[in-house]
């Protein structure tokens, strides 16, 4: 579909991104560092491969795909801090790698493993950095921290210096201080990991709230199914540098290929062949097995295990997302015909 | 002889590490240059001075051999203990230092060894050649004398290593051991002169509170074919240095192991 | 000023100066560690003690010991680590969330080391003192030769700040590019006059000096208190270091964005 540069509720696109580096390449042992010292080998690796898409505002979109296949990249490229080898961005009307102060007061990016917060002093302090960075009032940093604290629960924390928060309230704090300046557009790169599961819900529901309040455009990359079936309606897959898939979440969770895993702790063993008369046998460790069946068959399959087999505990959980991806790539594969591309991996 | 092989691995481990980053290599050279560059321009521009004939007794050749002791000493500290001592703090800030100590191998020697900065190597080698230099042009130098300086300036390396080994070992309960050593490295820094051009008053302090003199203007001494009745304490300070930081290192070692974590 | 620059300025230097306290007994290690000029000053001292005539070049001990407590206390206010930090932004990426912001980096760290030479200053003087009493040295009651250097050494500051930011930028380009500032600092306490009164130098190294503007920076408002310069060489001082200033402001705006642009092409 070509891009319609002029259609108003698209707030973000991508067309035709495309991101190369030069690698240099290094043989193992004393003597190849020793060559590479004096003549190194360069190659070149494409990160991403010539992805476009729209998003809309106030649309919440899952951006998902192994590692190294191009998220973050992509993500970084649509935020200004990477230029592309070739192709275009555009969000809210910019060109992000212009880096215009118009366009950096619309958008945030959080990513992981860098932050934004002074390590050394309260977190109280890096907000009114913020708050005189973004140009944002009085009455405004007000009204936004009061929202914030509100689902996030900002309370005792603010005046603890950075160092000595636990990694969950770090990331609280990291991300209202990425949207205290309300950005119209979100790029979140695994805003959840590492937290334990009350303050991933936490963090999804101050996600949510924030989505809905400011008619938001969130793109968030994931590694838990959890956060993109609580968020996203709509999901972008990408692989060795190419989008993949890019349509509505039912289609993983629910379609006719949906499947769910289910735990059994075995009171007795069992071999793999009988075990595989249930389901899908993804792994059978002693007494510990996970098999994959389809969703739709989840009580049936379940209710057949614990009637014929000596079950100690059965618990029916989401598969990673990995498991989610590669089984949708081999539904496109076999109906294609196609064999599965290798996936690139970043040097 | 399991030494000279773990020795040999370490050697040509930290090489590749090294050869790897091309740009370190010649950051190496323009620092070496750089540390030369101060020592030599100071001298200089003492003995440019008509009034200035000797400082404090000594020539231009002399005064050279110290800059030469100086850099030569900055060199080893750069290849050999700074790398090879960073270890223990950045081992106790992140954990790693435990893995160290699993190993059947002695834990000083481990953090004495493994990490060699090859790149500093123009130092060591930019302070010999200033000593070799100044000592053929000074002419008076004897095969007695040169070995008599050898052996003072080995004396003085083992007191270079313990007390940066010691200042290092406050990593235990210090956050930040750059401080102490930068702190050092200043007082250290009269060593490119001869002790002799200093105040008077001053002069005890550089030889028995911080041992500066006799890193480098004793050994110069010995090469010039003179000997004070100082440089007969030299190998004697070195083995209490060493003896005390060995000691201060299995305390400290024996607190850590101790304490849970 | 609009109100919101006055804002930024007034939350930047009150963060800035809150960061630089945590730090302050680093501070007071960093400002002993420089030792430089006050070995060179006593060895001054003492050749001059034992020279004919009790003088070398003019200079006295006491002058010695006035040029040299005043040169200390001048580069620990000149100091300046900015190269290193942008180094370390660009080889670990910690740039990257900066260069998210819409304001220019620049001036998180321009602010932070005058936050810094505030925590410094304190110390700084009660050394200065006690230095100058156990010396003996002399300054000039000139209140004008006062107000000249305060005048100068700011903008000799922000001089330095911005050749050594440029060099600091030299990161996106090469590897390891902050040890070019060694090679720098050398020339700066060379021609600057850190290892001696400039007037002591070799005729040839004067005339060299003259074409830097290392002599502006430190030995001149040395000299300035000392009475050995006058208020003519400082005004002819001031416009030298304004032409610096603005050169590298120049050179430094250029290379960020070239650098950024490179930043972007090979990876954040």
């Amino acid at each position: 579909m070509p891009p319609t540069s002029s259609d108003p509720s698209v707030t973000v696109r991508a067309d035709h991104l495309r991101k190369a580096y030069t690698v240099t390449e290094k043989e193992p042992g004393f003597l190849g560092s020793l060559r590479a010292f004096v003549r190194p080998n360069t190659r070149t690796v494409e990160a991403v491969k010539g992805v476009s898409f729209e998003l809309r505002g106030g649309e919440m979109v899952g951006f998902l795909g192994p590692n190294g296949a191009g998220k973050t990249t992509t993500l970084k490229m649509l935020s200004g801090l990477l230029h592309p080898t070739s192709g275009a961005g555009t969000v809210q009307g910019h060109t992000p790698q212009k880096r215009e102060t118009a366009f950096l007061k619309q958008i945030t990016l959080v990513m992981g493993q860098k932050q934004q917060l002074i390590w050394d002093l309260p977190a109280q302090d890096s907000f009114l950095v913020n708050q005189a960075i973004y140009e944002i009032s009085d009455a405004e940093y007000k009204a936004t921290m009061r929202e914030f604290d509100e689902v996030l629960d900002l309370s005792g924390i603010l005046s603890k210096q950075v160092r000595k928060l636990s990694l969950g309230e770090r990331m609280k704090c990291e991300l209202a201080a990425a949207l205290l300046h309300r950005p119209k557009v979100l790029f979140l790169d695994e805003p959840t990991i590492g937290l334990d599961v009350n303050m991933q819900e936490r963090i999804r529901e101050f996600v949510r709230e924030y989505n809905a309040r400011f008619n938001a455009t969130v793109m968030l990359t994931s590694h838990y199914m959890a956060d993109v079936t609580a968020l996203c309606q709509r999901i972008l897959v990408i692989d060795g540098g190419e989008l993949v898939f890019d349509g509505d979440l039912s289609a993983l969770t629910s379609g006719p290929d949906a499947r769910k895993t289910v735990r059994l702790q075995l009171a007795r063993p069992e071999t793999a062949a009988r075990l595989s008369a249930f389901g899908e046998l993804i792994r059978l460790d002693g007494l510990d097995a996970e098999l994959a069946v389809p969703r739709g068959e989840v009580s049936a399959r379940a209710a057949a295990m614990l009637t014929h087999l000596d079950v100690a505990d059965l618990t029916v959980v989401d598969p990673p997302i990995e498991q989610v991806i590669g089984q949708l790539f081999r539904n496109q594969d076999q109906r294609s015909g196609r064999k599965p591309e290798p996936i690139q991996e970043l040097a | 002889m399991r030494f000279w092989k773990l020795l040999h691995i370490y050697l040509t481990a930290s090489l590749s590490v090294q050869l790897a980053y091309r740009a370190n290599f010649l950051a190496a050279i323009l620092s070496s240059l750089a540390n030369l560059a101060t020592g030599l321009l100071g001298v200089l521009l003492f003995y440019s001075r008509p009034e200035i004939k000797e400082l404090g007794g000594w020539n231009l050749e002399g005064a050279l051999m110290v800059v030469g002791f100086f850099t030569l000493t900055e060199g080893l500290i750069s290849v050999w203990l700074r790398p090879n001592l960073t270890q223990l703090s950045e081992g106790i800030r992140t954990g790693t230092l435990d893995f160290l100590l699993l190993k059947p191998v002695d834990a000083q020697f481990q953090l004495s060894a493994r990490n060699l900065n090859l790149l500093r190597l123009p130092d060591i080698l930019l302070g010999l050649g200033l000593i070799v230099w100044a000592g053929a042009a000074l002419g008076t130098v004897t095969l007695g004398g040169a070995l008599l300086s050898a052996v003072l300036y080995l004396s003085a390396v083992a007191m270079v290593y313990a007390i940066w080994f010691m200042l290092n070992t406050t990593a235990f309960w210090l956050v930040n051991v750059q401080n102490i050593t930068e702190l050092f490295q200043g007082v250290f820094s009269a060593g490119r002169y001869p002790l002799q051009a200093l105040p008077l008053w001053i002069r005890p302090v550089l030889t028995f509170v911080i041992p500066v003199a006799f890193i480098t203007t004793i050994p110069a001494q010995a090469l010039r074919g003179e000997l004070g009745t100082a440089a007969l304490f030299s190998p004697l300070v070195a083995l209490i240095l060493l003896a005390i930081c060995r000691v201060l290192w299995l305390r400290a070692l024996g607190s850590y192991t101790s304490a849970s974590s | 000023m609009n109100a919101h620059t006055w804002r930024k300025f007034r939350v930047l230097m009150a963060t800035q100066f809150a960061h630089m306290t945590v730090y302050r007994a680093e501070i007071v290690i960093w400002m002993l560690s420089g030792t430089l000029s006050l070995i060179m000053g006593l060895i001054w001292m003492q050749q001059a003690s034992a020279a004919p005539g009790g003088e070398i070049g003019g200079y006295t001990a006491r002058d010695f010991a006035s040029y040299f407590i005043a040169t200390w206390g001048t580069a620990q206010i000149l100091v300046v680590w900015v190269a290193w930090e942008l180094s370390f932004d660009v080889r670990q990426g910690t740039l990257s969330p900066k260069l998210l912001r819409p304001i220019d980096p620049f001036w998180m760290h321009y602010v932070g080391h005058w936050a810094e030479r505030i925590v410094r200053l304190p110390l700084m003087f009660v050394l200065l003192v006690i230095f100058a009493v156990l010396t003996g040295a002399q300054y000039t009651t000139e209140v004008s030769h006062w107000l000249a250097y305060l005048l100068l050494v700011p903008l000799a500051f922000t001089l330095r700040f911005l050749l050594e930011y440029s060099i600091g930028l030299l990161a996106f380009w090469f590897e390891a590019a902050e040890n070019f500032q060694e090679l720098v600092w050398v020339l700066y306490a060379a021609l600057g006059g850190l290892l001696a009164p400039l007037s002591l130098y070799p005729p040839a190294v004067q005339k060299v000096a003259a074409f830097t503007p290392f002599p502006y920076m430190l030995g001149l408002p040395c000299d300035l208190l000392t009475g050995k310069a006058d208020l003519s060489d400082a005004l002819r001082g001031f416009f030298i270091l304004l032409a610096w200033t603005v050169g590298f402001g120049l050179l430094r705006a250029w290379m960020w964005k070239r650098g950024v642009r490179k930043y972007g092409a090979v990876g954040a």
